[in-house]
């Protein structure tokens, strides 16, 4: 049993703040394809807008477009908007997203709550089908495990909520643990692959589009996630993929391996302890008493790493 | 003929058989008539290249005794006879037809077959003519892939326009063809189909008639206003190998017919898909989500592709023009294009149908908003990448307020007008749903 201090801060979500900040730092790479600032963004803004607040002051984004469900409460998220430069679109991603005119580089984030179904496979399609060279596809879900029911095993229930989808090799005991993250990475993959070989059916050598996965990221602030994504771009630009050196990232992914963000839990002293060591060179980096693993996993996260605090804003 | 002196060779020859009586099998009736007039198209096309095509006519005639179909498009040259027209599938040096129709070198061959046991086919260009004439069984006893010229003839005097052209006729009809020409819904079921498949050369002047009488042209309409507008694009494929396509693909909708909504694609403007409803055309992919499956809720949606291109090769058809070639590479790209311009217009037609459950306020407003619009063809829709259409349905309004309508005995309603002391039905709802409120409901 974990120590108390040790547990997952559930309000605060330090894994999901990490990986903003991890996302952002690989858009601002996208630059030898266009200024960043010239890209579109757009996410699932909610009434938090934590995305947008970042990608606009850290990017410089400006057209931006938040797809809002809840069009019952509209007045609650045009009131919370925190720029002006953010338009809103109601109605679910499902229906918005083909209403939307995909001749500008876009950054998507489908930041969903839920799990892998039809409607995310059909998000990440359109998406794919459409957007132009250059852009980018992020997509989250929800990838804890089914519960465990002697009735009914976790594949037989993810056959039927994706149909068709599973591959033949997948048994029931891989699902376990990060397994069911692993499997969604692998049909959401296929998706895109399909998706373009459709898309490119009509393209002439050169000028189709590929799939450069760059995040393959799993946490957990409470329920297991995996958030994948990659960036789109035709044949004849892989030189300019290269340019961005997303490589350099030390948090990039571009394969079935993982980058798993598991922030420990420290106290700030434990923490300006940490930095003064960092980046690390040669020598051991150490803090009294705090368990070797922590200090691993702080030292891949620490610029990116959140200090939250009491205050008044 | 496999070689008596070389053990190894196969015999791999076709059979006159195989094209005689297996061939025809694949294709209906009314496809193998549309199959020649497809003929008589590509004649225009060669004829006029600048696509105007008045004073061009086709004719066609049933009778249980035989088939003909006549045109005025300028013939058949002897050489293209003599070399390529009567030839099974299509030799690779075939003279190109710019944006033709015929493809596949077979369509006119398999139509003779299906149709009877005897041909004649006659053509007039302007400075030679022929005549063929075959009997088929005879033919498919011969050894010889070959046909003969019965007349053939130089032209010492230039023939006048008008005659220039080709005259088909087909004898010794099937049993089941003969029987099939009889029936006046035959003669019907042909007319529709000549008028939706050729509806585009029709509108660029030719006049097709069937036993006399002038076929139809109906022309696609999309309805639109201010605030009602078709979605429509134009996509260019480019070929490494050949000249480009070009697709125009229009969304919208239209009035509300269930056996014609759906998808309709053409090529070179030849109609090879009709109202489908079908996930070929984007229906129900993406386990429904992406779009539904078709049902009669969405029987205003209509869409149109056309896909052109000056060489009818590399154009997404199947050999029997009855249907799109799953596997073309093009036509998938194409299809995603579909299924994003069709969202927004399902999206419209579901408020529209959620709209007339929930009866909010009246005039219902996207009701109203169909009833503004107005039929426009094809051609007049100006480009716009998304259709648009008013949203409307979520007003305020529905959450304080609903309607209440139903039908009672008109005895009945006019007693209560009197009781009530109102003139109208409406005030008879009113009030006396104010008076069981106030008398059941209200707490005092």
């Amino acid at each position: 049993m974990p120590k108390s201090y040790e547990r997952i801060n559930y309000s605060l979500r330090p894994a999901k703040n990490i990986e903003r900040k991890m996302l952002c730092e690989a858009f601002r790479r996208l630059s030898p394809f266009a200024t960043v600032e010239s890209y579109r963004y757009i996410g699932f803004g909610s009434t938090y807008f934590s995305d947008f607040e970042l990608v606009h002051r850290t990017l410089g984004i400006g057209n931006m477009i938040s797809i809002e469900r809840d069009e019952e409460n509209a007045a609650r998220f045009i009131f919370n908007r925190p720029y002006r430069c953010i338009t809103i679109r109601f109605g679910e991603s499902t229906g918005v997203l083909p209403e939307i005119l995909w001749n500008v580089r876009t950054i998507l984030w489908l930041d969903y709550d839920g799990v892998l179904d039809a409607t995310v496979l059909s998000d990440v399609s359109l998406f794919v089908a459409n957007a132009v060279s250059g852009s980018v596809i992020v997509v989250t879900i929800n990838a804890d495990p089914e519960r465990l029911d002697p009735e009914r095993s976790r594949l037989g229930r993810l056959q039927e909520r994706l149909p068709g989808r599973i591959p033949p090799d997948v048994e029931e005991g891989g699902l376990a643990l990060w397994g069911t993250a692993a499997l969604y990475r692998r049909i959401l993959t296929n998706q895109i692959e399909q998706t373009l070989v459709d898309r490119n059916g009509g393209r002439p050598a050169g000028t189709r589009i590929q799939y450069h996965q760059l995040f393959n990221f799993q946490y957990s602030d409470g329920a297991r996630m995996l958030t994948l994504g990659g960036v789109l771009a035709e044949e004849g630009q892989v030189g300019v993929v290269g340019q961005c050196a997303f490589q350099q990232l030390p948090f990039v992914r571009v394969g079935v391996d993982p980058f798993l963000i598991a922030p420990p839990n420290l106290t700030f002293r434990e923490i300006r302890h940490l930095d003064s060591q960092l980046p690390q060179d040669g020598e051991p980096v150490q803090a009294p008493g705090v368990p070797a693993r922590d200090i691993e996993a702080y030292s891949l996260l620490y610029r990116h790493f959140p200090m939250f605090g009491e205050s008044e804003v | 003929m496999a070689d008596p002196r070389d053990p190894l060779t196969i015999n791999a020859s076709p059979t006159k058989e195989f094209f005689i009586s297996m061939l025809v099998k694949d294709i209906g009736l009314v496809r193998s008539v549309l199959d020649l007039i497809d003929n008589c198209v590509d004649g225009a096309k060669r004829l006029r290249e600048d696509g105007d095509f008045n004073g061009l006519a086709a004719r066609i005639e049933l009778t249980p005794e035989a088939f003909r179909i006549w045109d005025n498009c300028g013939g058949i040259p002897v050489t293209i006879a003599r070399d390529y027209a009567f030839r099974f599938g299509r030799a690779p040096d075939t003279p190109p037809t710019k944006h033709s129709v015929g493809q596949f070198g077979v369509g006119m061959k398999r139509a003779f077959f299906k149709i009877g046991r005897h041909f004649r086919v006659a053509s007039t260009t302007a400075g030679e003519r022929f005549v063929i004439e075959e009997d088929v069984e005879t033919w498919g006893r011969q050894e010889e892939w070959q046909f003969k010229f019965l007349e053939l003839e130089n032209l010492q005097v230039e023939t006048p326009l008008e005659d220039r052209g080709t005259m088909i006729e087909i004898t010794r009809l099937h049993e089941s063809v003969a029987n099939d020409f009889r029936l006046e819904n035959f003669q019907n079921e042909l007319r529709d189909a000549i008028s939706e498949a050729h509806q585009e050369s029709m509108d660029k002047g030719i006049r097709i008639t069937l036993n006399g009488m002038p076929v139809e042209l109906r022309l696609a309409t999309l309805l639109n206003s201010e605030e009602l507008q078709s979605a429509y694009r134009e996509v260019r494929i480019e070929n490494e190998r050949g000249p480009h396509t070009t697709v125009r693909i229009y969304v919208g909708i239209s009035t509300s017919e269930p056996m014609e909504a759906g998808w309709y694609i053409f090529c070179n403007g030849r109609l090879v898909l009709g109202a489908d409803q079908t996930e070929t055309t984007g229906w129900g992919t993406g386990g429904e989500t992406t779009i539904p499956k078709y049902h009669n809720q969405f029987a205003r949606f209509r869409g149109y592709a056309f896909f052109d291109s000056d060489d009818a090769g590399l154009l997404p058809w199947n050999t029997t023009k009855t249907g799109v070639d799953l596997d073309s590479p093009k036509f998938r790209a194409i299809r995603l294009d579909m299924i994003r311009l069709m969202r927004p217009v399902i999206d419209f037609l579901n408020r529209l149908h959620d709209e007339k459950q929930r009866e909010v306020g009246d005039p219902l407003p996207l009701e109203r908003s169909l009833h503004a619009a107005r039929p426009v063809r094809l051609s007049e829709v100006r480009w716009r990448d998304i259709f648009s259409a008013p949203r409307a349905v979520s007003e305020p309004m529905a959450a304080t307020d609903g309607r209440i309508a139903y039908n009672k005995p008109l005895a009945q309603i006019r007693r209560a007008q009197e009781v009530l002391g109102v003139a109208t039905y409406r005030a008879v709802g009113e009030k006396s749903f104010e008076y069981f409120y106030r008398l059941e409901c209200e707490e005092r």
